[in-house]
């Protein structure tokens, strides 16, 4: 399974990837620029995934807002900003592509003149609802801020949670936001990708004409730093919850790593479905736990693995703790059984195979072809990431459980309901995340 | 080159030709109703039975039964425990996709087309020969008891569940489909067996398979693992009980959660059943309030006011009358004054401010032209089938949709809002500090009722 594709760099180094399939007659552009929190400041949190809102507001040319124009050519429209990334999409009838490209090109070339003060306070209050709707108002909602600023030390471009701190977003002006604009957003930083029912020659010859002449700006510096943990961190965050829950984090190599393949291996393994390990052991088998998940969560510079489980009323999250750390123990010893390993190879086949049901979208092929684009260099990527789940073995599951889970610090987050330390691992420290 | 003309947007070509997917139709001795949907877009097969029932068939002092019931479907069925069964069914890259909505139970696998037999196998023992044993029912019954408990912290889920019961009240639709905690403790494994034989039958069933497989043998591989399913001697749902009319009440309900850092905001009323003749008017007359993101709500809420991250406003079309909602969460200082805008905008389209004939356009637009882009996947094929299927829909309603929604006219609009949508009529329910919310509504000169969030 592949996705097969066409790309051509414009001179002012934009990148041009199309994929034509013509199953709908739905044309998919993806714009990626690669920028993300990581590329942001402390005392600036929030900042990329601001300037994404920013990016729907109006350009010189379409001052008033993006959505309306796309909405009735019969287009969806979104974008996501993450850590390493933020891109841009449209779906929308292929004869429309060009309205799709019209508008990307303006706001890539042309924003600044039509971001005002205005629109810039209005989109702030929105980030900040939506702070709040999905952080704060949200069961175990503030987790992920606790567990990045224990694994990560001040200034790590990675300590922040992309959301961004309310008081940072509240010191941004729009001075920075067009410091930003100059800095991460031109084609030298971009990468197009366009899939759906098109003729590659003519889709080419399009970007061509609308992007070709915008100035490509400065080099942009992608931050690299890894860290690790010293020590073991235990913290106890006290939330609205009805039941407590033990989030565990280690650090584990970056995305496309063959490791990075081996630990989402060994989360399959751990906890998908009732053959998994965790979940037999904390929920089917004994009744510890309502709920488990292991995850590998790839990043550009390094990735997290993650196992969360939630206790049943009144258990203390210590006794899902020993059994969570008695299976990674014994899956570092052993690996998984060749059953095992072939249940988890078959669903990543399987998974390989359903991505390429979309033409855009989030996840969808032209975004996928972004990615590998943006993150290795090359479109055609998928056949190298796929062959690393083929490759593996439940030695190399193994080996990288060791290395990366047993033998490394980790952190412990107890989430528990107001008043009821009792239930968090022993010696956690009480947190207070912003 | 031609240099970009920027002083316009550029104008679109007219709309490539779709041929929507053909489905043929079959049905089995038993009375299956099966309806094959070939579909290439990739190597994958879809299967999806839709068993009329679902949460409105719950017996009255076993809400939740339905769901109960279905949640077991893959904890042990035919040859197969629960463990056994996932791992036929990691095997093949799947999983059992079980939903339970108001009118029926649907359950779905999707896989690679080479599996589709096998699929179809795992399908028909979860449907026909599921086991139902004394510690799965114990085991899940734990789990759906800490589902609810963990819901009582979540301000969205207290809103859908406070709002839902406000309009319904004792209606088959009132009630959560996961029920309350003291009907899942009371719920025996004897009526989930009896439940299953009732309901479970080929007789209120509709079987789709779409995706990367030919009809017939499509139909030949249905013929093998369902047709020797046949209705129990028990069966005989009859939906008698959601023939009872629900009554709307139209006042401000408010949950009080303490020191909550935003409200969430439920206001709908009891509104259209899906077969109303007034369909497509009223996605039209949707799209313009807030089906979409440019529209008057999000326009005013979000991009004017800055008081949400987002709002919307829907139909849930349903086999019976199925509610209308506006849904949003926004901040806890601008509650009474976004209730207040959302009642505004919605009795302004009906009164000074009735929908244009520009916006009207532009809703056709939005709506009609993107319409092909549910049909990509099997998966989306499938479901779409699904829909047909459960509502009785005519097996042209694809190809018919734009044009009956181009044939909407403008005058057709505020009678058929009006027909499903009384401004007077409507119900609000409100998530939030009350120390904070309930002055604001007091300053207004509106009567907030407190409601507890009560489980039955």
């Amino acid at each position: 399974m592949d996705i097969p594709y066409q790309r051509h760099t414009l001179s002012n180094g934009l990148d041009v990837i199309v994929h034509e399939d013509r199953h709908i007659p739905m044309a998919a552009v993806s714009v990626w620029y690669h920028v993300g929190s990581r590329h942001e400041q402390p005392g600036r949190t929030g900042f990329a995934h601001l300037f994404e809102h920013l990016m729907f507001k109006g350009s010189a040319h379409h001052p008033n807002g993006y959505f309306e124009a796309l909405q009735e050519a019969g287009g969806l429209v979104n974008g996501s900003t993450n850590t390493d990334r933020t891109n841009y999409w449209e779906v929308l009838p292929s004869q429309s592509l060009e309205l799709a490209l019209w508008m990307e090109s303006d706001r890539m070339g042309h924003l600044l003149p039509a971001l005002s003060e205005e629109k810039f306070t209005t989109e702030r209050e929105v980030v900040l609802n939506e702070r709040r709707q999905n952080y704060e108002n949200r069961p175990y909602g503030l987790s992920s801020i606790a567990l990045g600023e224990a694994l990560f030390p001040e200034g790590h471009p990675y300590r922040w949670v992309t959301i961004g701190a309310p008081a940072d977003l509240v010191a941004a002006s729009v001075d920075d936001a067009r410091a930003f604009f100059r800095t991460f957003y031109h084609p030298g930083n971009a990468s197009i990708a366009i899939a759906g029912d098109v003729e590659a020659a003519e889709a080419i010859g399009l970007v061509e004409r609308y992007f070709g002449d915008l100035p490509t700006g400065p080099t942009v510096m992608h931050p690299r730093r890894t860290t690790r943990l010293s020590a073991e961190a235990r913290l106890l965050l006290e939330d609205r919850v009805e039941l407590p829950r033990l989030s565990l984090a280690w650090h584990t190599p970056e995305m496309f790593h063959d490791d990075d393949a081996a630990m989402d291996i060994a989360a399959d393994v751990l906890s998908n479905g009732k053959t998994s390990r965790l979940y037999r052991s904390l929920v089917y088998d004994a009744r510890l736990a309502a709920d488990v998940s292991a995850m590998q969560a790839s990043r550009e510079m390094s990735s997290v693995f993650h196992v969360v489980a939630t206790a049943v009323p009144g258990m203390a999250l210590s006794a899902l703790d020993d059994v969570i750390m008695g299976e990674l123990e014994r899956l570092a010893d052993s690996g998984p059984t060749s059953e095992e390993l072939e249940r988890a190879t078959a669903r990543a086949e399987a998974q390989f195979v359903y991505r390429v049901q979309t033409i855009g979208g989030f996840g969808g092929k032209s975004d996928q072809l972004n990615a590998y684009n943006v993150f290795t260099g090359s479109p055609g990527y998928m056949a190298a990431d796929r062959d690393r789940y083929t490759r593996a073995t439940a030695r190399s599951v193994a080996d990288a459980a060791r290395r990366w889970l047993r033998e490394a610090p980790r952190v412990a987050l107890s989430v528990v309901p107001r008043g009821r330390h009792d239930l968090a691992l022993l010696e956690s420290q009480q947190v207070f995340p912003q | 080159m031609i240099a970009v003309d920027r002083s316009r947007l550029p104008v679109s070509g007219p709309p490539r030709p779709f041929l929507f997917p053909s489905i043929t139709r079959h049905a089995l001795a038993s009375g299956l109703d099966v309806r094959m949907v070939p579909h290439h877009a990739a190597p994958v097969v879809a299967v999806a039975a839709v068993v009329r029932g679902g949460s409105s068939a719950d017996p009255a002092a076993r809400a939740g039964l339905a769901a109960f019931t279905a949640d077991l479907l893959d904890d042990g069925a035919g040859d197969l425990d629960g463990p056994g069964l996932a791992d036929v069914f990691a095997r093949i890259g799947a999983e059992a996709d079980i939903e339970v909505w108001p009118d029926a139970t649907v359950v779905s696998i999707t896989t690679m087309a080479r599996y589709a037999e096998r699929a179809l196998q795992l399908l028909a023992d979860l449907l026909v020969r599921p086991r139902f044993a004394a510690a799965d029912v114990e085991r899940v019954r734990g789990l759906r008891l800490d589902r609810l408990r963990q819901m009582r912290a979540q301000a969205s889920t207290l809103a859908d569940r406070a709002f839902t019961r406000a309009i319904y009240g004792r209606h088959p639709y009132g009630h959560p489909g996961i029920g309350h905690p003291a009907s899942v403790r009371a719920t025996t494994g004897d009526e989930i067996r009896a439940f299953h034989r009732a309901t479970c039958s080929p007789l209120a069933a509709s079987l789709v398979v779409a995706g990367a497989i030919a009809p017939d043998r499509a139909l030949m591989l249905v013929e093998q693992t369902l047709g020797a399913w046949r209705p129990s001697a028990a069966a005989g749902f009859a939906p008698e009980a959601v023939q009872a009319e629900p009554a709307s009440r139209g006042c401000v309900l408010l949950v009080p959660r303490a020191g909550a850092p935003q409200s969430e905001l439920r206001i709908g009323q009891v509104s259209a059943p899906r077969l109303t003749p007034d369909y497509h008017a009223l996605l039209l007359w949707n799209a313009v309030l807030g089906g979409q993101f440019v529209s008057r709500l999000n326009l005013n809420l979000r991009q004017a006011k800055g008081y949400t991250y987002g709002v919307r406003s829907g139909f849930d079309f349903r086999r019976l009358r199925g509610p209308f909602s506006v849904h949003t969460s926004v901040q806890t200082t601008a509650t009474a004054d976004a209730v207040s805008e959302v009642l505004r905008e919605i009795s302004d389209l009906g009164g000074p401010r009735p929908v244009t004939a520009a916006e009207l356009a532009r809703a056709k637009a939005a709506v009609g032209l993107g319409y092909p882009r549910g049909f990509e996947t099997a998966q989306q094929v499938a479901r779409a089938v699904a829909q047909l299927a459960l509502h009785d829909l005519d097996a042209d309603h694809f190809e018919q949709f734009t044009s009956r929604l181009n044939a909407v006219a403008l005058d057709d609009l505020p009678a058929a809002a009006n027909r499903h949508v009384q401004p007077q009529a409507l119900t609000a329910v409100v998530v939030g500090d009350p120390d904070v919310v309930g002055p604001q509504f007091a300053a207004r000169g509106v009567t907030v009722e407190l409601v507890a969030d009560d489980e039955e």
